[in-house]
C-alpha cells in the first residue's frame, strides 16, 4: 500500500556554488560516510547534489517536507553491495516515518553533468499479504 | 517555578506554544541555570506577550520561558534608556514621557516587550531621517547565551546586526539599551485618495518629509494617508490625549467586534460587503475630520491589548515592497483581493493598513535592507478562510519581489524564505551555529525555513 510519492531535480552548479560559499553547508546536509562517498567521486558536487534530490525526495514522500524537526543528516543515502542507492533513517526523520507506518522506502537517482534527480517511493506494510 | 506539558497560545489563539517545560525567572541567575542545565529539554524558547502570528516562539516540547518578570526601567540617560527584557513596550514609553523623552519608533502593539524589539522585526512608518523599526535603535543587549553565561553585545559587536534579527536563536535577551530622543509635538493628519489619485500623487509622496502610515480599501479603490511629522515645540498642556485614544479604541474594540460580528452572523454577502464598506466609509469620515492634531504625542499611539484577546481579537500580516513600484502592487493588490473575493467568498473583515520605511540596514533581516519601502498588510478577525487568503497572498507577494517578516508573516516556508532573502540566510545561519552549536535555542520553524533550499 502506498504512503506517498516524491521527486526532486537539483542543480549540480548549484551545490558547487553552496559549497564554495559556505563551508559549513555540506556538514549540515550530509553525514560523514556520505561526505567520504561524493568526496572518492571524480565529480563530487554530482553525487552531493543526487543524494540532496534524495532527502528531498524523501521529505515530500512522506507529506511533510523538510521540517517536524527532521534534520537533513538523518535521512542517509547508502549503498547495497550492488551499488544500488537506498535510505536509512536517523533520529526525528526515522521517529516520523514509524509514525507515518512507512515499511520500504525505494530510492532511485540519475545524474546528468549539470542536474541530478530523485525519486522516493513510500510503501506501508501490505496487509493484505498477511491475511 | 516549573511545569510540565503546558498548552500555551498565542495572543491570537492560533498557535499552541508548546511548551515542554515552563519557567518564569525573576533574576539573571535562574535565567542561567535553565539555559545550563540540560534536563531542561531544547530548545530553550523566551516569550513576551506572545503577539507573533507565527511560530517563531514555538518550544516545541522543549523548554519555555516566560519573561514577564524581567519589566524594569534600568537607566534613563539623556539619550538612552535601559530596559529589562521582559518589560513592555508601552510602560516603558509612560515611564520615559514622564521624563519628558520617547523611543524613536512607537509602534501601535504597545505589549510587545523589550526582548522581541531588540531582536525582531517590528514595524512603524519612518519619520524622516529616522528608521521604522525598534530594533535599529538598539546600542547594546545583554543575554544568556548558549553556554548559559552572559555575553554583551555593544554596537561594535561584530554580530550586532544579525543580533538585532535573531529571534532569540543566539540567546535569551534579559535587559537592552535603546537610544532615545526628547519628546515631541506630532502633527496628524488624514487625507482619503482614489487609488487613481493615489498612483498620481505617489511620486510627491516619495518627497514628503512626514511619515506616512495608510489605510487601503481593496473593494472601494481608496486609500486613506495618515501624514505624522515633528514639531520642534514642546509638547505642553495643549497636547491632545484623546486624539490617539480615539483611534485606539476603535483598534482595540469596535473595528475587530464589529468585523468578528458581521463575519459570524452576517449570513449574507451583499448585506456584508454593504455593511463593511459603511463602516470604512464611516472610519475614513472620522480619520479625515476627528483625528487631526497639531500636538499629539507619539507614545499614545500604542495600544494596550489585554492579556486575553476577547473581542480585541485581530490578526494581519505583513510583506515589503520597493515604494518605487507601490502604486502598481497597489493596483494589483486590490485585484488580487477582488479575484480572491469572487473565487473563494473570502475578503479580510478588517480594514488594511500599510507603512511607508525608511532603507534600514542595522537588522540582517530588514525588510528595508535594500530600498524604502511600502507595505501591504492585510488584517484580519482570523476566521475561516483567512489562512487560505494569506497562503495565496503569500505567494502573490514573492511573485512581485515581496520581503516578509518571520514573526508576522504568517504561512512562510523554506521556498518563500530563501527567495526573499536569498545569501543573508547563508549567512546567518553560519554565526548562528557559531553562537548556539548545539542548537539550544533552535526551533522547528527556523530550522525549516533556514534549511538549504536548491
Amino acid at each position: 500500500m502506498l504512503l506517498g510519492i516524491g521527486t526532486d531535480l537539483v542543480n549540480t552548479q548549484q551545490i558547487a556554488k553552496y559549497k564554495s560559499q559556505s563551508d559549513f553547508f555540506i556538514d549540515e546536509i550530509f553525514t560523514n560516510d556520505e561526505i567520504k562517498y561524493c568526496e572518492s567521486m571524480a565529480f563530487p558536487e554530482t553525487h552531493y547534489a543526487g543524494r540532496f534530490a534524495a532527502k528531498e525526495a524523501f521529505f515530500k514522500a512522506l507529506g511533510t517536507g523538510i521540517g517536524y524537526g527532521m534534520k537533513f543528516t538523518d535521512v542517509e543515502v547508502i549503498q547495497d553491495d550492488l551499488g544500488k542507492p537506498l535510505i536509512k533513517l536517523h533520529r526525528k526523520a526515522k521517529i516520523l516515518a514509524e509514525k507515518k507506518n512507512a515499511a520500504t522506502i525505494h530510492l532511485s537517482i540519475s545524474h546528468s553533468k549539470t542536474s541530478a534527480i530523485a525519486f522516493v517511493v513510500i510503501q506501508k506494510p501490505n496487509l493484505e499479504a498477511n491475511v | 517555578m516549573s511545569n510540565s506539558k503546558l498548552h500555551i497560545l498565542n495572543w491570537e489563539e492560533s498557535i499552541d506554544l508548546k511548551a515542554g517545560k515552563y519557567f518564569k525567572p525573576t533574576s539573571v541567575e535562574e535565567l542561567m541555570e535553565i539555559v545550563k542545565n540540560k534536563e531542561n529539554p531544547s530548545p530553550v524558547r523566551a516569550s513576551g506577550s506572545r503577539h507573533s502570528t507565527t511560530k517563531c516562539g514555538v518550544a516545541d516540547e522543549g523548554t519555555f520561558v516566560d519573561m514577564r518578570n524581567f519589566n524594569k526601567v534600568k537607566k534613563i540617560t539623556e539619550d538612552t534608556v535601559t530596559i529589562e527584557g521582559g518589560c513592555l513596550l508601552i510602560d516603558a514609553a509612560k515611564i520615559l514621557e514622564e521624563k519628558g523623552k520617547q523611543f524613536f519608533v512607537n509602534v501601535e502593539i504597545g505589549n510587545i516587550t523589550i526582548g522581541s524589539a531588540a531582536t525582531c522585526g517590528t514595524k512603524d512608518a519612518s519619520f524622516d531621517g529616522e528608521f521604522g523599526q525598534l530594533g535599529s535603535y538598539l546600542i547594546e543587549a545583554k543575554l544568556i547565551n548558549a553556554k548559559g553565561e552572559i555575553e554583551i553585545f555593544d554596537e561594535n559587536h561584530p554580530k550586532m546586526q544579525s543580533l538585532r534579527s535573531s529571534y532569540g536563536l543566539f540567546g535569551i535577551v534579559y535587559e537592552a539599551t535603546f537610544r532615545i530622543k526628547n519628546i515631541q509635538c506630532l502633527r496628524v493628519f488624514h487625507k482619503t485618495y482614489t487609488l487613481e489619485q493615489f498612483v498620481e500623487i505617489h511620486p510627491e509622496l516619495l518627497k514628503a518629509k512626514e511619515s506616512i502610515m495608510y489605510y487601503l480599501f481593496p473593494f472601494q479603490d481608496k486609500i486613506t494617508i495618515e501624514f505624522r511629522s515633528y514639531s520642534d515645540k514642546k509638547p505642553n498642556k495643549s497636547v491632545s490625549k484623546r486624539k490617539w485614544k480615539m483611534r485606539n479604541l476603535f483598534w482595540k474594540k469596535i473595528a475587530p467586534a464589529y468585523g468578528y460580528f458581521v463575519t459570524k452572523y452576517i449570513p449574507f454577502p451583499n448585506l456584508q460587503t454593504f455593511l463593511y464598506n459603511s463602516f470604512n466609509s464611516l472610519l475614513r469620515f472620522l480619520l479625515c475630520n476627528v483625528i487631526v492634531s497639531n500636538c499629539t504625542i507619539a507614545p499614545d499611539q500604542m495600544i494596550r491589548y489585554p492579556e486575553k484577546k476577547g473581542v480585541s481579537k485581530y490578526t494581519f500580516s505583513i510583506w515589503a515592497f520597493p515604494e518605487k513600484i507601490f502604486p502598481e502592487i497597489l493596483r494589483d493588490y486590490f485585484d488580487f483581493c477582488k479575484k480572491h473575493y469572487k473565487e473563494t467568498g473570502y475578503k479580510t473583515d478588517l480594514l488594511n493598513v500599510g507603512y511607508r520605511i525608511a532603507k534600514d540596514q542595522n537588522p540582517l533581516f530588514s525588510y528595508s535592507y535594500e530600498e524604502t519601502v511600502m507595505t501591504a498588510d492585510p488584517v484580519s478577525t482570523g476566521e475561516k478562510g483567512w489562512d487560505e487568503f494569506l497562503k495565496a497572498y503569500n505567494e502573490f507577494c514573492i511573485q512581485r519581489k515581496g520581503i516578509p517578516m518571520f514573526n508576522q508573516s504568517k504561512w512562510l516556508n523554506r521556498d518563500l524564505v530563501h527567495k526573499a532573502f536569498g545569501l543573508k540566510i547563508k549567512d546567518f545561519w553560519k554565526l548562528r551555529k557559531e553562537m548556539d552549536p548545539e542548537e539550544r535555542f533552535l526551533n522547528n520553524y527556523f530550522r525549516e525555513l533556514f534549511s538549504p533550499d536548491l
